[in-house]
């Protein structure tokens, strides 16, 4: 405790020092991100595309070098894993969740028809978008349900009976479904004199998998100015979908923004 | 920062700033609806003196499910009589004396001047022309007869395709095949008209939703 004591009366010594005897030396760049607002839009199935933004965050430069910076989006595919309804038999499931769906299709689904159940492990067929067998596994933990990160999770109170039938609709859209598409966009000023403006208007946001992001892709532009500046940015997007191929429900994306310094 | 030619980090003394950040995008899609455009007429043509039936494709439409939900969906094809007006009070060059002051009106009144009604039938069910018909998705009832109802209005429904659950999403160009049987003893020649009306309902056997 002595020593800490000392230790902080040595910073108030030197924080002192600091503002009366110091003389004025360069500041490194400070550039920053801050409270990311999800972004959410609905659009009927039949529309087949949707302009809008991704979500809106405040970007900052708080530097007096007035040096440009830019900005990056990199996103997931965008990602839906429904839930399980019972669409035959007499008993239920407590957990209706699944692992996330890391296939290709966006339309995929699976059926669950329980074969057996011996009251800690079942036995089921599994059809639709995987043809597959669980056989004999216990009902304590969630079962893989194909190969692609899909699961089911059966309740362990519950004597499963043949028949019973669970069917669960999944998907992730193509890596191509995201477009920047600065006409749906905003750049709003918060602080400072510089000027941002949207790049790469039409290029493709390619997605990477259901659960990591993609290629970053520079989306915003500064030109840096003495004393830096502050924006609330909304990136915008075009997503289209084969309206053909989709499910109706909530495909999500994880969005990831970097601030990098540079034109 | 300097302190006497020392430099601090800037860091040690100041909360450092996140330089990335990540939240989520979402994209609900919301259901659509079945759905049923005509695209064209059906057409046959066929001598009096030709066997019966004809064969003839039925008239072509899209069908379009973009509900979103896979609960699959049926459509049925109902038919009016096959109807000649133009035979009306004009028969072999002379009025017919029936038809005299009711050109158009005397043939629901009249059965016996009724030509041409006939009963559709569709056999050849098997063929399809759908861009997008795939497993879960076939044409149904085969040999059936569309029974017609009146020159003015069609008869019950007869199923001829459908999409099982999970599967039918989309839009599909249909065009049903069929028979169509005459008699060339009782009819005239000329062109006999049906009305065909296509409701699309959800899932096989359930409520139509379309026109009927």
């Amino acid at each position: 405790m002595r020593r800490l004591r000392r230790t902080l009366q040595g910073v108030a010594v030197l924080s002192g020092a600091l503002v009366t005897g110091l003389m004025p030396c360069p500041v490194r760049a400070t550039l920053s991100i801050a409270n990311p607002s999800p972004s959410s839009a609905t659009v009927s199935i039949a529309t087949g595309l949707l302009d809008g933004g991704l979500p809106a965050a405040d970007w900052k430069d708080t530097s007096a070098a007035g040096t440009a910076w830019h900005g990056t989006v990199a996103v997931t595919l965008l990602n839906l894993t429904g839930t399980w309804t019972k669409t035959a038999g007499s008993h239920t499931l407590t957990v209706t969740t699944s692992g996330t769906y890391t296939g290709t299709s966006a339309q995929a689904y699976y059926v669950v028809t329980v074969t057996s159940d011996t009251g800690a492990n079942v036995s089921a067929s599994v059809t639709g978008s995987e043809t597959a067998t669980i056989t004999n596994q216990a009902k304590s933990s969630p079962i893989a349900v194909g190969t692609r990160g899909v699961t089911v999770k059966f309740d362990t109170a519950v004597t499963y009976t043949n028949g019973d039938n669970f069917t669960i609709h999944a998907g992730n859209m193509p890596a191509s479904a995201m477009a920047l598409h600065p006409a749906t966009g905003s750049i709003t000023t918060t602080s400072g004199s510089e000027t941002a403006s949207f790049t790469n208007g039409g290029t493709t946001v390619t997605g990477g998998t259901a659960t990591t992001v993609g290629t970053a892709l520079a989306f915003v532009t500064t030109t840096g100015a003495s004393g830096g500046g502050g924006f609330r940015i909304v990136p915008g997007v075009e997503i289209t979908y084969d309206r053909n191929n989709v499910w109706a429900g909530a495909y999500v994306a994880t969005v990831s923004y970097s601030i990098l310094t540079g034109p | 920062v300097c302190l006497a030619g020392f430099a601090l980090p800037f860091t040690t003394l100041t909360a450092s700033a996140a330089t990335t950040a990540t939240s989520t995008d979402t994209l609900i899609l919301t259901a659509g609806a079945l759905s049923v455009v005509t695209v064209s007429a059906g057409s046959v043509s066929a001598a009096l003196s030709s066997s019966s039936p004809v064969s003839s494709n039925l008239a072509v439409a899209d069908w379009g499910d973009t509900t979103g939900s896979g609960a699959g969906w049926n459509g049925t094809m109902a038919v009016s009589l096959f109807n000649d007006t133009r035979r009306l009070g004009q028969e072999r060059g002379r009025p017919h004396p029936h038809q005299q002051h009711q050109r158009h009106v005397y043939r629901h009144r009249d059965p016996g001047l009724l030509r041409g009604h006939r009963h559709l039938r569709h056999r050849h069910l098997g063929q399809r022309h759908g861009d997008r018909l795939g497993v879960g998705q076939h044409l149904a009832n085969n040999g059936s007869t569309a029974t017609g109802g009146t020159a003015t209005t069609v008869g019950s429904g007869v199923k001829f395709v459908s999409a099982a659950l999970n599967t039918g999403m989309g839009s599909f160009r249909v065009t049903p095949s069929g028979t169509i049987a005459f008699d060339g003893n009782l009819d005239w020649a000329g062109a006999y008209v049906a009305q065909v009306s296509r409701p699309c309902a959800i899932r096989p056997g359930r409520r139509p939703l379309g026109f009927n």
